[in-house]
């Protein structure tokens, strides 16, 4: 599976590339990203509304990496590669079990890393004051 | 709408900007994220404006549009709401940005016609008004009337505009407007048989084309104040294989000689626009149709016809954070008033059902709404 998938990694990358080598960038202008016209939300902090505004867009960035997942399963039953239910049947032996979970680790230390910070800040300021 | 009209109504035209796998998941990403926010997120804001405007007694109060979203502000949650609500505008535009720049040689290609049909025309010491410049309309980066010389901000404009409406109005065709203004004129005035008929404030010609294909004799004109878009409309009508003429110019004071035309219409023109400008705008059609010719407006509901003090303050909202200048202005005005006094006689004011193709259309034009997309508002007269 995973060679197959590195394959399909590759062919995307070559396609990708082509892509790129055939259009260019932008050909004539340039298309803008910010609008002109941004009326401040009242009472509500900046700090906020992008946060909000990343949010949106790694679920934007989930969905389409879920999307592209299941189209890659999807191909690898059509052609044979995987059984159907091959993926729910699968149970990872000791080792990958151990790389999937050291892997998850690292995802919940990286993404609650400011919440872990803030609370060893506060505590930190706490027995400063304490002693 | 039955099964064949949907499909017909999806098939979309050469010149639509085509995603990838990944892109096509990004704009549905998008259109999926606005419907969550319409219906399992607004539904509950909706619920606590009512229950704020109880508080305040709002029925009572001079402006309570004003209070209530005053009050509206305070509250955290809908302060959140809000701003995913713009930022889903913002993914809208940064999706069809990206996949129009990748795109943007075969666009171009596409966009040279060899023999074509119509014509487009750009003006380069053209200026827009005020109104398309202050602000970019539903925060399209660069706005309406951008142009660096290709076809590219139609083609945002364009995928953008049918995203935008969730396929509610024709799909990639994005037409049902077009269609619904043509229903309306063979509806009520059979007796018209147009030679040359114009569609102000024109955008990418997704309501022309309609008026194209309903007379195919006609010669069909589209005027709209953005060069890239006119561009690209032309090469849009041209794979759709119907002739018309685009034009860059206002729609407020056209080249075009006094009563040159049978039939000047517009869609969801005049609330992109300002007060001064729908005087101007009306008196445009008025000046430029032959006697017996015949003005048709067609706008999104008006604001009279609001039954929820909530619904008010949701147009209230669009125009200000979606960009929408002349919402509120456009949306409470008397346009039987208006009509008349730009010269027009047997003013027409009401909602016409959306009709999918104008002339199959059952044609139903009656005082009430049936609410947004199932028909539109239009205001129509005879010089």
């Amino acid at each position: 599976m995973s060679s197959a998938c590195v394959h399909l990694l590759a062919s995307r990358q070559a396609k990708h590339a082509g892509t790129q080598a055939d259009e260019g960038t932008l050909a004539v202008g340039s298309i803008p990203r910010t609008p002109k016209g941004l009326a401040p939300i009242p009472g509500q902090r900046d700090a906020d509304e992008q946060t909000l505004s990343m949010i949106v867009a790694l679920t934007s960035e989930v969905t389409v990496i879920r999307a592209r997942l299941d189209t890659c399963e999807r191909l690898l039953v059509e052609n044979g590669v995987l059984d159907e239910g091959a993926i729910e049947g699968f149970t990872p032996d000791a080792g990958a079990q151990a790389e999937r979970d050291l892997l998850r680790k690292r995802t919940l230390e990286k993404v609650f890393r400011t919440l872990q910070e803030s609370g060893e800040a506060e505590l930190a300021a706490r027995k400063a004051q304490a002693e | 709408m039955s099964q064949g009209q949907t499909g017909v109504a999806s098939i979309g035209h050469p010149m639509i900007a085509q995603p990838t796998h990944d892109e096509l998941s990004e704009q549905l990403f998008v259109r999926d994220l606005k419907i969550h926010l319409m219906t399992a997120i607004e539904p509950t804001q909706r619920k606590i404006a009512e229950d704020v405007a109880a508080d305040f007694g709002g029925t009572t109060s001079n402006d309570p549009v004003t209070e209530l979203r005053q009050k509206m502000f305070e509250s955290e949650s809908f302060r959140s709401y809000m701003a995913v609500k713009r930022e889903s505008q913002r993914q809208l535009w940064s999706a069809i940005g990206s996949s129009v720049g990748r795109q943007a040689a075969s666009l171009t290609a596409l966009g040279t016609i060899a023999e074509p049909l119509g014509s487009v025309t750009v003006d380069e010491a053209f200026v827009a008004p005020h109104y398309i410049t202050d602000a970019d309309i539903h925060l399209m980066p660069g706005g309406n009337a951008l142009d660096d010389g290709s076809v590219l901000q139609g083609a945002v404009m364009d995928r953008g505009g049918a995203v935008y409406m969730l396929g509610r109005n024709g799909g990639m065709l994005n037409d049902l407007r077009g269609q619904t203004a043509m229903a309306h004129l063979l509806g009520l005035y059979p007796d018209v048989e147009p030679v040359r008929i114009l569609d102000l404030g024109c955008g990418v010609g997704s309501s022309t084309v309609p008026a194209a294909q309903c007379f195919p004799s006609a010669e069909v004109h589209g005027v709209d104040v953005g060069a890239s878009m006119m561009r690209y409309a032309h090469a849009r009508a041209e794979h759709l294989g119907v002739a018309v003429h685009f034009s860059q110019q206002s729609a407020e004071r056209t080249n075009f000689a006094d009563g040159s035309f049978d039939v000047v219409y517009s869609c969801v023109l005049l609330h992109e626009t300002s007060q001064a400008a729908v005087g101007n705008i009306l008196a445009e059609s008025r000046r430029l149709l032959r006697p017996g010719g015949v003005a048709i407006h067609l706008e999104v509901p008006l604001m009279n016809d609001f039954t929820a003090l909530w619904d008010e303050l949701s147009a209230v909202l669009e125009s200000e954070f979606n960009n929408e200048p002349y919402w509120r202005g456009a949306l409470s005005s008397d346009y039987a008033t208006l009509m008349r006094a730009a010269g027009f006689k047997d003013v027409q004011v009401g909602y016409q059902s959306t009709a999918v193709v104008a002339r199959d259309a059952a044609k139903v034009f009656k005082p009430e709404s049936d609410g947004v997309f199932r028909s539109w508002f239009v205001t129509s007269g005879r010089a």
